[in-house]
């Protein structure tokens, strides 16, 4: 049982920073700091739902870290940490009420993260730009969160538990 | 099923909700846009230059990290030492409370005041 779940987390992590990496590599298509798909969320909302907060939290956490130390930097570290811990604490919120369905939980954590990336941003950089990207970010975290919420909505149907 | 119904309805509305403040935030821009003065340079939150738009130029930031273009009373990002060229792809910014974030390269272009002030600062 314990190395069952030790191997799913490893898996998830795993995933987790291939998702991002992938991401990494597809040149945006929108020209807004902060404006992200998100693909590694899948995994993050596939963790919430089959295994619970703590282990989301924790897949969440060290993804940001490990990517980071792998491809980033430390101000991009500082911007997706905010980003990942903004949006996680409102996925939570909302699964918690029980009234919402993966997709509104994916897009809250989409649109949360922009926000938390973008605001911490212009904190290190000392600017309020951020009111001028909002409408950008909510528009841009929306779509995204749409999408990566049907395919990990798909994945928590598909993939068995034990 | 009558539960995934809801949910359903729920996400839908939260959607909505998410698009709509967007939107209204898009035309509350629209309509308060006013051309700018200035195109405010900082680096590291430090404000390093501050140029008239009213002044046709171009400026190398940050030890060549950036070039600033201004002209037309617009300015944009001519050239960045990023991978992400972001800040080059936002295209010109012209007026206030606009903005060019470079996140690799620290570097923000902010348009601010109202045109007509720079004049005065000139004369």
């Amino acid at each position: 049982m314990k190395t069952r779940k030790l191997t799913w987390m490893a898996l998830s992590i795993a995933l987790a920073m291939v998702m991002s990496f992938i991401e990494s590599q597809i040149p945006s298509f929108v020209p807004i700091p902060g404006v992200k798909m998100g693909l590694a969320n899948i995994v993050v909302v596939f963790a919430l739902y089959r295994f619970g907060w703590k282990e989301a939290l924790g897949i969440s956490m060290l993804r940001v870290i490990l990517v980071s130390l792998l491809f980033g930097h430390l101000a991009s570290f500082f911007y997706s940490f905010a980003g990942a811990l903004l949006s996680f604490a409102g996925m939570v919120l909302l699964k918690h009420s029980g009234r919402f369905g993966h997709v509104a939980v994916s897009v809250t954590g989409g649109v949360l993260h922009n926000i938390g990336q973008i605001a911490m941003a212009c904190i290190l950089l000392g600017t309020n730009a951020i009111a001028y990207y909002l409408p950008f970010l909510i528009l841009s975290g929306t779509i995204a969160g749409i999408l990566i919420g049907l395919v990990a909505a798909m994945l928590v149907k598909r993939i068995p538990a034990d | 099923m009558s539960t995934d119904r809801k949910t359903f309805r729920l996400d839908i509305l939260l959607i909505l909700f998410f698009l709509l403040l967007s939107a209204a935030m898009f035309v509350f821009m629209h309509f308060r846009q006013q051309e700018g003065g200035w195109a405010v340079v900082t680096v590291n939150s430090r404000e390093v230059a501050r140029y008239s738009l009213l002044q046709d130029g171009r400026y190398v930031l940050n030890n060549g990290t950036n070039t600033l273009v201004i002209a037309d009373r617009a300015a944009w990002m001519e050239d960045a030492l990023c991978p992400d060229h972001i800040c080059v792809d936002m295209g010109k910014i012209r007026y206030s409370g606009q903005s060019i974030v470079c996140l690799p390269n620290r570097v923000v272009v902010s348009i601010e005041g109202v045109s007509g002030e720079a004049d005065l600062y000139i004369g």
